[in-house]
C-alpha cells in the first residue's frame, strides 16, 4: 500500500464518438506502480497506453474507478495539483521562452526565489546533459536537444512522477538507443518513477523494471521484461514483444502437475504448462521463441519435433531456417553462426528435427 | 535534351521543371521576369510614382498655372507654422490610438472563444464575422447615424426605459461617434489576425503549461497570450494605419469636433485646390504612421514571437 505511488482501481475511460458511438478507449483495469520503478505501458497504437498516462497526469477523467497518486484520490483534480510531471511526445517546448525559462517555467509558477530557480535550473540542465544552450530558443536546437529540455523541465519540479509519452519516438535509430540507456541511468540517479509509453517493444525491455503490455484498451500482462519475454501468457503478448512460432497441438495427458504431452502432428513431445485448466484431448497453441529453437538430426535432442526446412536466410550473426511441420505450418529457427555452426550445413528440403529445451515452451491462454 | 524539351513544349506539354527545363521556350531569367513583372509594375505604377509625384507636389508653389514650376517650402513653412494643422494630426492619431485599442480589446474575447470554443461552429462563426464586411462601408457608417442620432434606436430605447427623459445629444456629430463607428467597422480586421494567432497554439503547449503547475489564468498569462502578440500586433496596424487616414467616417459622424486630417487633406484637394498643402499633410501622416509601425515590428522582434515555430 505504502510503496505503490500510482494505483489504478477499476479504471475506464470511454468517449463517444460523433455518431454516439462509445468507445471504449480504456476497460475497467487494476494498475499498481510502484515507487522508484521504471514502468512502462507497451503497445501498439490506439492500444490504450496513452489514454491510461493522460489519465494519470488527469489531463481527462475516468468515466468510472479510482485513480490513485501517492495515496490520495486524484478524482476531479486537476493536472496542476498533481504531483506528476509529463514529458511530451512532441515536447511541447514554449516557442516564446529560451531554454532556462521554459525549465524555469513550473518553478515561477510556485514563485520560487530567483537564486533557487537559478540553481535548479541549472542542476536539471546538467543532469540531461545540456549546457551552456540557455539562451537558445527551441527553434535553434536539435530533436535531441529538445528532447533534454523536455526532460529537464519535467525533472526540475521534483515530481513523484515522471510521465514520459513516447518521448524517443521523433529521434532517429542511433540518438534514440543512446538516449535509451541515458534515460535509464538517469531513472536510477534520481531515484524519480518513470511510467513511460512506447509501441517499441525492445525499448520497452531494454528500459523496463516491469512492462504493461496493453492491447485494444486492455491490460494483458503485468511483469518483468523477462517473465514478458520469456512467459507471455497471450498469444498478443508473445506476437507484439519479438517474434514467436505458435504451434498447435492436441493434449494426450498431464504427465504431472505442471507439464504435459503434447501431440504436434505426429511427434509426442513434453511441454511446461503453468495455467490451470487444461484437458487431456484439448487443442492448444504452443509458443516458442526461433532462438530457442535448434536443428539436429534424429535422435539428438530431448523433444523433437519433425521438420522439413523450406528457406534459409543468412543474417551475418544467424542465420534464419524457415521449416514447415508434418501438420503444414511453418516456423523459424534462429542459429547464431558462431564456432561449429559458423557455415550452415543445411539445404533445402533437408529432414531434420526440432529441438528444445523444456522451459523454453509456452502453452498459450487462447 | 533541348531538342527534345522544343518538341515536347511544341506539342503543348510541359516536362518536369528541372535545371535545363525552358517553360514554352522562354529561358530562365526571362520566365523570373514575367513572374515578378506584374508585382514591380502595380508597385512602379501604384506606389512608387504617386508618392514621388506627391513629394514634388509639395514642394510646389502652386498645383496648377506658371507657379507650379516654382520650387517652394511654403506648404511645410505653412504645416509647422500654424497649430490647426498640428493639433489635427494629434487628434487624428489619438483616435486612431482610441479606436485600435478598443477595436483589439473587444475583438479578443471573440477570436479567442472562436478558437478555443468554437468547437465545429468554428466557420460559421466566422462567416458571421465577415458577413457584415459584405456590404458597402458608406452603409454601415450611416447605420450609426440611424443608432446614434438624438432620435435614434439609442436615445429612442433609453427613453422608453426611462433612463433619460431628455435625449442625448453629444452622441452624435462626436470624436466619441466616430470612435465608435469605427471600432464596429474594424472588428473583422483585428479580430481575424487574433483568431490566426491563437488557432496556431498547440493544445500540446496549454496541456504542458497545466502540467507545470498553472492554473488556467496563469496559463493564459504566460503562453496563450506572448504567443498571440503577433497577431494582436497586425491587428494593431490592419486597424491603425487606415484609422489616421479616414475621412469619410467623420465627415459622416464626427460633427466639427470629429473631425480627422484625412477631412482636411480632402479639402485641400477639393474645395481648397491648395494640392500642395495637402500633398505635405499626406506625406506628415506617412511619417506618422511610420513611427508605430518601427515601433511594433521592434516589439514582435523583441518579443521574438515572430521568428517563433517550434
Amino acid at each position: 500500500m505504502v510503496n505503490n505511488i500510482i494505483e489504478f482501481e477499476n479504471v475506464s475511460k470511454q468517449y463517444r464518438e460523433k455518431a454516439g458511438e462509445i468507445v471504449n478507449a480504456l476497460n475497467p483495469s487494476e494498475l499498481s506502480i510502484q515507487a522508484g520503478e521504471f514502468f512502462t505501458l507497451l503497445g501498439p497504437s490506439g492500444c490504450g497506453k496513452t489514454t491510461a498516462l493522460r489519465l494519470m497526469a488527469g489531463f481527462i477523467q475516468p468515466t468510472a474507478g479510482n485513480i490513485k497518486i501517492d495515496g490520495l484520490a486524484m478524482n476531479n483534480v486537476p493536472p496542476y495539483r498533481r504531483p506528476v510531471n509529463m514529458v511530451f511526445q512532441d515536447y511541447a517546448l514554449f516557442p516564446h521562452l529560451n531554454v532556462f525559462e521554459n525549465v524555469a517555467f513550473g518553478l515561477r509558477i510556485k514563485r520560487t526565489q530567483a537564486a533557487e530557480i537559478s540553481r535548479r535550473v541549472n542542476e536539471s540542465l546538467e543532469i540531461v546533459q545540456l549546457v551552456g544552450l540557455n539562451n537558445r530558443r527551441p527553434s535553434q536546437l536539435s530533436g535531441g536537444q529538445k528532447q533534454r529540455v523536455a526532460l529537464a523541465r519535467a525533472l526540475v519540479n521534483q515530481p513523484a512522477v515522471l510521465l514520459l509519452d513516447e518521448p524517443l519516438g521523433a529521434l532517429d535509430l542511433k540518438l534514440r538507443r543512446a538516449m535509451q540507456l541515458e534515460l535509464k541511468a538517469l531513472q536510477q540517479q534520481v531515484g524519480i518513477t518513470f511510467v513511460y509509453v512506447t509501441h517499441d517493444q525492445e525499448e520497452a525491455l531494454t528500459m523496463s523494471d516491469r512492462i504493461a503490455v496493453m492491447s485494444a484498451g486492455r491490460i494483458l500482462q503485468i511483469d518483468s521484461p523477462q517473465n514478458i519475454y520469456e512467459r507471455p501468457t497471450t498469444r498478443f503478448v508473445a506476437d507484439f514483444v519479438g517474434e514467436t512460432n505458435f504451434l498447435t497441438g492436441k493434449i494426450k495427458n498431464i504427465v504431472t502437475g505442471d507439464y504435459v504431452k503434447l501431440a504436434i502432428g505426429n511427434d509426442l513431445v513434453d511441454v511446461r504448462h503453468r495455467t490451470n485448466g487444461i484437458h487431456p484431448g484439448d487443442t492448444v497453441t504452443v509458443a516458442i521463441r526461433p532462438e530457442r529453437l535448434s536443428l539436429a538430426a534424429d535422435g539428438q535432442q530431448v523433444e523433437q519435433i519433425s521438420a522439413t526446412i523450406s528457406e534459409i536466410t543468412y543474417l551475418g550473426t544467424d542465420t534464419r531456417y524457415l521449416v514447415t511441420i508434418p501438420t503444414g505450418e511453418k516456423a523459424a529457427v534462429r542459429v547464431q553462426n558462431a564456432g561449429m555452426n559458423r557455415t550452415s550445413s543445411y539445404r533445402i528440403g533437408d529432414q531434420v528435427k526440432l529441438g528444445y529445451v523444456l522451459d523454453d515452451a509456452q502453452i498459450l491462454v487462447s | 535534351m533541348t531538342t527534345l524539351n522544343r518538341k515536347q513544349d511544341s506539342a503543348g506539354k510541359t516536362n518536369r521543371p528541372g535545371t535545363e527545363t525552358k517553360l514554352a521556350g522562354i529561358p530562365r531569367t526571362g520566365q523570373l521576369v514575367m513572374l515578378v513583372a506584374p508585382a514591380a509594375l502595380w508597385l512602379i505604377f501604384l506606389l512608387i510614382l504617386p508618392l514621388i509625384t506627391l513629394v514634388m507636389l509639395s514642394f510646389q508653389k502652386s498645383a496648377f498655372g506658371p507657379d507650379s514650376t516654382v520650387f517652394s517650402l511654403n506648404s511645410y513653412i505653412e504645416f509647422f507654422r500654424n497649430s490647426a494643422y498640428q493639433r489635427l494630426m494629434l487628434r487624428s492619431l489619438w483616435i486612431s490610438l482610441l479606436v485600435s485599442f478598443f477595436t483589439i480589446l473587444l475583438s479578443y474575447p471573440l477570436a479567442y472563444y472562436m478558437a478555443f470554443h468554437g468547437g465545429q461552429k468554428q466557420s460559421l462563426m466566422l462567416n458571421l464575422l465577415i458577413i457584415p464586411a459584405w456590404t458597402s462601408f458608406l452603409l454601415r457608417v450611416l447605420a450609426w447615424r440611424v443608432i446614434l442620432g438624438s432620435s435614434g434606436l439609442l436615445n429612442t430605447f433609453l427613453l422608453w426605459i426611462g433612463l433619460i427623459n431628455q435625449p442625448i445629444t453629444g452622441l452624435f456629430y462626436s470624436q466619441t461617434a466616430v470612435v465608435i463607428t469605427l471600432i464596429y467597422i474594424w472588428i473583422p480586421f483585428a479580430a481575424l489576425p487574433i483568431y490566426v494567432a491563437l488557432q496556431r497554439i498547440e493544445p500540446g503547449l496549454l496541456e504542458a503549461a497545466s502540467d507545470l503547475g498553472s492554473r488556467p489564468w496563469q496559463a493564459f498569462l504566460k503562453v496563450t497570450f506572448p504567443l498571440s502578440i503577433p497577431g494582436i500586433l497586425a491587428g494593431f496596424l490592419f486597424v491603425f494605419i487606415p484609422t489616421v487616414g479616414e475621412y469619410v467616417t467623420p465627415a459622416m459622424v464626427g460633427g466639427p469636433n470629429g473631425l480627422m486630417i484625412g477631412n482636411i487633406i480632402w479639402d485641400q484637394f477639393s474645395r481648397g485646390l491648395d494640392w500642395p498643402m495637402g500633398a505635405t499633410l499626406s506625406l506628415a501622416i506617412l511619417v506618422a504612421v511610420l513611427i508605430p509601425l518601427v515601433l511594433a515590428a521592434r516589439v514582435a522582434q523583441k518579443s521574438g514571437a515572430l521568428g517563433g515555430g517550434r
